[in-house]
Order: structure tokens, then sequence, then C-alpha cells
């Protein structure tokens, strides 16, 4: 944004009538000027005005900047005020065109679940969605339950989906569960919740037996794969399409009840490259196990990891 | 300090591997083979005893947990809590799997030697009661008598469980679901003392780690050499009956 454009946007904002504003927009940028120079510039620009008109425009024009000291500089301090907004602004600005342009579109307090369920609805309503996926990276997701119809209903529609999550009987879920465990009693925010009682097996395993009731209902198999990983749980990824959100795996609290960066993935960058890159490295350490019903796959995945089974 | 214990269980586990049983199971006759199987079945039934039996002589808090989860994994539930097939279903349906008829499984009477293998095998939980290592020793006899050695013995069986079992599901073989799940579970895969991060851990394992944090002495990991080498001995004996 240029200098006058931003004096025309910054007036509006502050509420300066349009008398003010022809005044106000004749400050320079970078410049220091005083009352004697301004109306010489004004009368040069507009034609003859007088002193206590002039004056009066722009007595207007420090109260609503909040400039009452009374000072005899009290220009001086408005060309200051207004040189300091101008480069906040030109930063935020460049600071926001940079993450667009690394594919960073938002940032949430908690998971986005709605925008989350609608992204996968989206997906499933599109004409074509031959090679469209959604994947899933978490240690467990508490939020599947709340996801778990959309992502049946993606995968009758021959969305491809995969989901990795920790291997329960890791020393790493382990270790997770004493962090969420120990840290969460010590938590104040908002989204607290106490996680006391937590135990990462059960999660992880209910989080299996919701998929296997999916693979029950629907004969699905082919398009869902499941995997669990036996190495460090580095962040969190719910992905839809090129629709991706991450979050890191916090001292205390769920991830869901952390932040969550969203990414664009059609930006290409080093961002979202890694991100990406990131689920992949750990889906080739991981190990898949389906779910089928009546399949005694509990006991499978109590060895899936150890170095003498096939 | 405990390297004269670990260099001892290998040398126990490679002593019981060369019984002649083992050596030769392959070409033994398939009704001989199911008998043993249905003898070492009655080994299975009285493991639930033991280890009821030590979680009510341990005092040491932290090991009586892993005892006890140990334990309750023998029945596991659903995460809603409902009841799914016992180890013990899981073995009568690997024997049916093998051949074995629901009959003969249930009919044949227990030998005489098995019985006494069986009853000896408690000794180990409730001699030496006031001994200063008891309960050292019973921790070590469990992990041994149940979990070590059962390992070993399910591998050497598996040789010839193999010809009509799988380790996975297979369009050819009947998918194990008990004698391969415990011969990897329960196999001890680390030297006491050297648990590996990643992998998990073993039934062995897990009762590992509570022997390194309290065997404190080599007066208490001789005696523990001895107790595992009268297991050996013992489980050895199980195996004698049938050449």
């Amino acid at each position: 944004m240029d200098w006058q454009t931003f004096l025309n946007y910054l007036g509006w904002e502050v509420g300066l009538s349009k008398d003010e504003q022809s005044v106000f927009a004749l400050l320079k940028e970078n410049t220091k000027t005083t009352k004697t120079e301004l109306l010489k510039r004004y009368r040069q620009l507009n034609g003859d005005i007088g002193d206590e008109t002039f004056t009066q425009r722009l007595r207007g024009i420090y109260k609503k900047f909040i400039i009452t000291e009374q000072s005899n500089d009290k220009i001086s301090h408005l060309c200051r005020i207004v040189q300091e907004r101008y480069n906040i602004d030109k930063q935020s600005r460049y600071n926001l065109h940079r993450f667009e342009m690394m594919g960073l579109d938002n940032i949430y307090e908690v998971f986005p679940l709605e925008i989350f369920k609608q992204k996968i609805k989206n997906l499933i309503s599109l004409e074509d969605n031959t090679n469209k996926q959604i994947d899933i990276l978490q240690t467990y997701a508490p939020n599947l339950i709340h996801i778990k119809d959309e992502l049946s209903e993606a995968l009758k529609n021959g969305i491809k989906l995969r989901v990795l999550l920790v291997w329960p009987y890791s020393k790493i879920a382990r270790l997770r569960e004493d962090a969420l465990k120990l840290y969460s009693a010590n938590n104040n925010t908002i989204e607290h919740q106490d996680l006391t009682e937590l135990n990462i097996v059960n999660s992880v395993i209910n989080n299996i037996e919701i998929f296997e009731q999916i693979l029950k209902n629907n004969h699905l198999s082919k398009f869902l794969e499941i995997r669990l990983y036996d190495t460090l749980p580095s962040m969190s990824i719910y992905r839809v399409d090129n629709y991706l959100l991450n979050a890191s795996f916090l001292h205390g609290r769920l991830a869901i009840n952390t932040f969550w960066l969203e990414l664009d993935l059609v930006s290409q960058s080093f961002l979202t490259y890694t991100m990406q890159n990131e689920f992949e490295q750990i889906w080739q350490m991981a190990k898949q196990i389906t779910p089928s019903h009546n399949q005694n796959w509990r006991n499978q995945i109590k060895i899936l990891f150890n170095p003498n089974y096939v | 300090m405990f390297e004269q214990l670990n260099k001892n269980e290998a040398f126990l586990i490679e002593k019981f591997k060369k019984h002649p049983l083992f050596v030769s199971i392959n070409t033994m006759e398939w009704s001989d083979f199911l008998n043993i199987l249905i003898q070492r079945r009655f080994l299975s039934l009285s493991i639930v005893n033991t280890y009821e039996l030590v979680i009510d002589a341990l005092c040491d808090l932290e090991s009586l947990k892993t005892v006890r989860s140990i334990l309750s994994e023998e029945y596991p539930r659903n995460t809603k809590g409902e009841p799914l097939l016992s180890h013990r279903e899981l073995l009568f349906q690997d024997l049916i799997s093998l051949g074995a008829t629901r009959e003969q499984i249930l009919t044949t009477a227990e030998t005489q030697e098995t019985k006494i293998i069986r009853q000896k095998s408690l000794d180990f939980f409730t001699k030496n009661f006031d001994h200063q290592y008891y309960e050292i020793g019973i921790l070590t006899a469990l992990r041994f008598w149940a979990e070590v050695l059962v390992s070993i013995e399910y591998e050497c069986l598996w040789k010839k469980m193999s010809e009509r079992l799988s380790e996975k599901t297979n369009d050819n073989k009947v998918k194990s679901e008990f004698y391969y799940f415990h011969k990897i579970h329960d196999a001890k895969i680390s030297d006491i003392g050297n648990e590996s991060i990643f992998g998990g851990l073993t039934h062995s394992d897990e009762l590992a780690i509570h022997l390194k944090r309290l065997i404190a002495s080599p007066e208490a990991c001789d005696y523990c050499i001895d107790i595992e080498s009268d297991i050996c001995n013992l489980k050895y004996k199980f195996y004698d009956q049938f050449l």
C-alpha cells in the first residue's frame, strides 16, 4: 500500500471528516513538518483558506488521534504516529504475503472440527475424486468419533484414507501418556481437559475399533490403510486433498486442544513440503494392521514391532 | 552383575532346545505330537493359578502391577469392556486347527508325569518363604517358567505346528492365534538390564525390568541362577515322558 492510499485508509479508520482528510492527506512520508509548511502546501493545492479554519481542522485531527498534551509541537507528534503506523502496516502486509506464499492460510486456537468436516464433504461432492485422499497422523485421534461419519462416507465414495497412529505398546507411547497425564494437572487454559486417567493403549485401540466398525459396515478395506509407528510422534496432521492442518504435541494437553496451522498444499513451499515429507517418512517406517471384524487383531498389534515377528 | 545370570539363561535355553524330542520333532507322527500338545495344555491351564499365586505372594508394588497386567491379558476385553476370546479359548482353537478333536482334548486324562511336573512347578512359588530373596525368587521363577521357557517350547514345537498353522492369514493354512503369538510375545529378547527402546517389551522383558531393579547383590543373582537351573530341569523332564 503506498503512502497516499495509506493516509486515506487511516483517515477513514479514525473517522476524519472530508475537510480534516483534505489537511491530513498533505502529510509526507518520513518528513517532519510544521503548521506553517502544511498551510502553505494546502493553499498551493486547494486555494486560499483562513488560518482559523485550518487550525480547527488540525484540532479535529489531533483529537481523533488522541494527541492531548499541551505541546506546541503537536504536528510533529502526529507525523511520528502516522509514520509508525505506516511502518507496522507495511511489515504486516509483507509478512502476510510471505505466509501466503508459504501456504499458511490461518491459525486456529484449537482443532477446527467443523471446517475439517466441511472440507471432507467438499471433497466427497466433487464430480471426480479419483486420486483424492485423506491423511491423518496422530498418536491417537480423540476427535475420530466426531469425524467417523464423514470418513466413512469418503471411503464409500472411493476416496483413499491413510491413518497413522502410534504403536500403543511402544515406550514412546507410554512417554506421551506420561507427558499428558503429569502436566495436565498444571494446565489452566480454557481448553484444559483432565488427562490424569488417560490410557493411551485403550485410546489407540478404541480408534482402531472405530475403524473396525467402519470396515464391518462398508467392506471398504481397499480404500482404508491403517499403519502404526514405533518412532517419535513429531506432529499431528489432518489432510484432505490439498488442505492440511498441523499441530504439535505439547505437554499436558491433547494436540486437538492446541493451536493448528492451516495450510494450502498448492503452494508447494518448504513448509508444506516438510509436513508432507514427515507424513511420508513415518508412513514408510510404520507397519500395517487390518482390523477385520471377528479377527483377533489385538494380539497381532501387540507383537507388531517385535524383532522376531515375521 | 547380571552377566552371569544372562550367560546361565543362554546356556539353559540352548540345553533345553537340544532335548531329543525337539531335535526329532519333524519326524514325529501327528497323533503323537497332538498327544504332547494336549498334555502341555494342562501346564497352560495352570499358568493362571501360578500368576494368581504370585500376586498373593508379592509385596513389591511395582512388580505386582506388571504381574497383574500380564494376567489380565489372558482375558482380553474390548474398550467397551466386553469380554473377547480368552487365551485358553485360543489355545483350544489352535489345537482343533492342528487336527485334535474336541473329545480328544476334553477327555484325555492328565498323565501322572504331567501332574507331578505341574505340582512341582508350584513349589517354586511357595518354598523358601522366609528366605531374604523370596520375592526375587518367585519373580525369577515366574519369568523363567511361565514366559522365557514357554516361548522356547513353542519355538521348538512350531517347527512341526507350522506344517498346519501359519503366522499370518494365509490361504492354505489356518492362522495360529495362540502358539505363534506366545512364541513371540513371551520370549526373552533382551538380556536382563539391556532392554531396547524400540520394539516394545515382551512378558519376559517386562518382568526382567523388575529383576534388574530388585537384584542388588551377586548373592541374589546366584540365588536366581539356581532357581532357573531347577526350573529348566523340571521342564526338561516334562518332555522326557514322551520319549
